[in-house]
């Protein structure tokens, strides 16, 4: 048994060295071919270099471009926000053009119906009530502004509440109730102010007097030293008018 | 002031229930009383007196400034004369300068029954005699009209010095100039403390233009603002004492609030334009200003937090420099027309404009008197800019400054 294992080992010593020597021999070819490849691959990474860079070249280029198309861009839309308000600057000034003449025309439709009344025409009376119902509500909307501007709240108060219940479908609605809510606030009536913005916000949401009403409300709550409804509302106000001055002003007082 | 009065509409029945008549009057001008005032009787010349003094010619310049009087000076006490003038009252007086002071004598008389209604005695050094005058100037419109007058208020405003622009104080008249800047800087846009005891304005002093606040009676200056941005127009809030100015902290200017010791600055406006010239209503809750967020320089109004913005003018290109009357019903501001600026007012609410100057020149920087009655102004109309007062409905305009160089007036509370 034992010479057994000694023949074995032997062959497999006399085989490992002969393919010891067949190896050798293929590593000598295989390293000539190494080198040609190693001058292939140096001359392919010389040439993928030469891409590297001209595609970072490119890229610069490209880069440079999107900038410039950027900053074109911007002065664009800038100009274009800026064109934008022009414009409704000239609506704002038409429609003031527009209530101008209107005014005018209610007053010669006045003038008209009393001049047929006087010929013993009446049929004019309809239009013409209206027509007065519609100056009146400016004319007392004024004085009841006067009155805030004097300081006198309470009176003021009073006389946007009592517009606000008799004309509640006149464009001046929504600022009558406003206004009351003014009154209260000015005076650090916090909850009382509180419940008249509310309804500004909740019966007139398509009004021009949301967005400050919303504001004011948060304002209230800060009066009341609630921070948690405060920024409740304020962050209400930023997603419900997110264009709106007071939503600008909401986002600088909550940090967002 | 063209004063259109729709008096009523009567309905008269006749005939007809539906007949109706409209009756429509106009009229110009507000009533003035008429009021003579007599040359005070000089008593005793003192050997250091100059005799110049003339406190009825003050209170005359002050009677005809006030826009509520027709003047009469006369040399003379003349009762005939002033009945067959219609005139209701007249001032009389003496003066007394032998003791070294001034002391003067003035009484207000009705002209029919000849009663005294008022009477005061000043015993004053030469150089407060104008002031004494102008104490009993406002007694006398006090006990006519039962409203205190304006005859002791002060201007501030700007005047050109050798090198920059100095912030000086003047009597409502245009007397007796007080510098509150005197630094070869350039000093712009004063504004008064509601106490009048101190000037706000914007001042290079320290290179980069910030707001400071000086007293006027101690010299003590204070910088309120720490930034290197252009900080200007600051107006006070008569009622908390708080301050809106503009400043282009954020890039562009917009209006910032802080309280009147320069702390806790808030921002109030947020568009990408220009906004300047802020002014506080009356009862300190709203603030009015300039801006050019629709293309062009327009007023609007705004509360104390910024919020509620409406646009005020609509007429004309160029609208700047907006006023609050004491009343808190208009607004005077400067409006461009055909090349240069006039004073203009609107109506709060309703918006009816009123054009008050029409001469050449540019007219800019209106401010209110305290009573309402009056607006201070620059003009150039008669070459470099000089002080003007008129009445607030355009009427009476007065010079009251020469030399030129004085810009940016307001016209002190009382």
């Amino acid at each position: 048994m034992k010479e057994n294992v000694k023949k074995i080992v032997l062959a497999a010593v006399a085989g490992a060295c002969l393919l010891t020597g067949c190896a050798g021999q293929v590593a000598v070819v295989n390293r000539a071919e190494w080198e040609q490849q190693k001058q292939e691959i140096a001359a392919l990474k010389a040439g993928i270099g030469g891409l590297q860079t001209s595609v970072e070249k490119l890229h610069d280029e490209e880069m440079k471009q999107l900038k410039l198309i950027n900053a074109d861009l911007r002065v664009l839309f800038s100009d274009l926000s800026r064109n934008l308000n022009v414009v409704s600057g000239k609506l704002e000034e038409n429609q003031y053009n527009l209530e101008k003449l209107s005014k005018t025309t209610t007053q010669l439709t006045e003038r008209k119906f009393v001049v047929r009344s006087v010929a013993g025409r009446d049929s004019l009376l309809q239009d013409t009530v209206v027509a007065e119902d519609k100056v009146d509500v400016q004319k007392l909307f004024k004085i009841a502004r006067e009155d805030f501007n004097a300081k006198d709240y309470e009176r003021a108060r009073k006389e946007f509440e009592e517009l606000n219940a008799k004309f509640p479908d006149d464009n001046l609605a929504d600022d009558c109730r406003y206004w009351a809510a003014e009154c209260y606030y000015v005076q650090k009536k916090y909850k009382e102010a509180l419940e008249q913005y509310r309804e500004v916000v909740e019966k007139y949401p398509t009004g021009d007097m949301g967005p400050a009403a919303m504001f004011k409300m948060g304002l209230c709550y800060k009066g009341l030293s609630d921070k948690k409804n405060m920024e409740k509302t304020w962050t209400d106000l930023i997603s419900k008018y997110p264009n709106s001055d007071e939503a600008m002003q909401a986002k600088a007082r909550t940090g967002n | 002031m063209l004063l259109l009065l729709l008096i009523a509409i009567s309905v008269i029945q006749v005939s007809s229930p539906a007949e109706e008549l409209f009756l429509e009057s106009t009229s110009s001008g507000i009533p003035k009383m008429d009021i003579a005032v007599v040359d005070f009787v000089r008593k005793n010349l003192g050997p250091g007196s100059t005799g110049a003094a003339k406190p009825h010619e003050v209170i005359v310049n002050d009677l005809k400034l006030s826009g509520r009087f027709n003047v009469f000076p006369m040399n003379t006490l003349d009762t005939v004369t002033m009945h067959k003038k219609n005139i209701a009252v007249f001032i009389e007086g003496t003066i007394d300068q032998s003791k070294g002071n001034t002391i003067f004598e003035c009484f207000l008389h009705d002209a029919y029954s000849l009663n005294l209604i008022t009477g005061k005695r000043f015993n004053v050094k030469d150089n407060a005699v104008r002031k004494a005058a102008h104490l009993f100037s406002d007694e006398v419109v006090y006990q006519l009209f039962g409203e205190k007058g304006i005859a002791t208020t002060k201007i501030v405003c700007t005047m050109r010095g050798p090198k920059g622009k100095d912030v000086c104080v003047l009597d409502y008249d245009g007397y007796n100039p007080v510098y509150i800047t005197r630094n070869n800087y350039i000093n712009l846009t004063p504004a008064w403390s509601p106490d009048n005891q101190a000037v706000y304005y914007t001042s290079y002093r320290d290179k980069t233009p910030a707001l400071y606040k000086t007293f006027i009676y101690t010299g003590q200056t204070v910088r309120l603002t720490p930034n290197a941005m252009l900080n200007f127009s600051p107006t006070s809030n008569p009622i908390d004492s708080r301050i809106a100015f503009a400043s282009t902290v954020h890039g562009n200017s917009e209006i910032y609030i802080m309280e009147g010791d320069g702390t806790d600055i808030a921002r109030l406006t947020f568009q990408g334009s220009i906004e300047s010239s802020p002014c506080f209503s009356p009862n300190g809750y709203e603030i009015t200003f300039t801006s050019d967020r629709t293309g062009s320089p327009q007023i609007y109004i705004m509360d104390s937090e910024g919020t509620n913005v409406r646009r005020l003018t609509f007429e004309g290109k160029y609208n700047a420099s907006p006023s609050w009357s004491p009343k808190g019903d208009k607004i005077a501001y400067q409006s461009m027309v055909e090349g240069v600026f006039n004073i203009c007012t609107i109506d709060i609410e309703g918006g009816a404009v009123q054009q008050l100057t029409t001469k050449s020149g540019n007219n800019e920087h209106p401010s209110f008197s305290a009573d309402g009655r009056l607006i201070m102004f620059s003009s150039t109309r008669a070459g470099a800019s000089d002080l003007y007062i008129m009445n607030a409905d355009g009427s009476n305009q007065t010079r009251i400054t020469t030399g030129g160089g004085y810009e940016f007036p307001e016209w002190s509370g009382r």
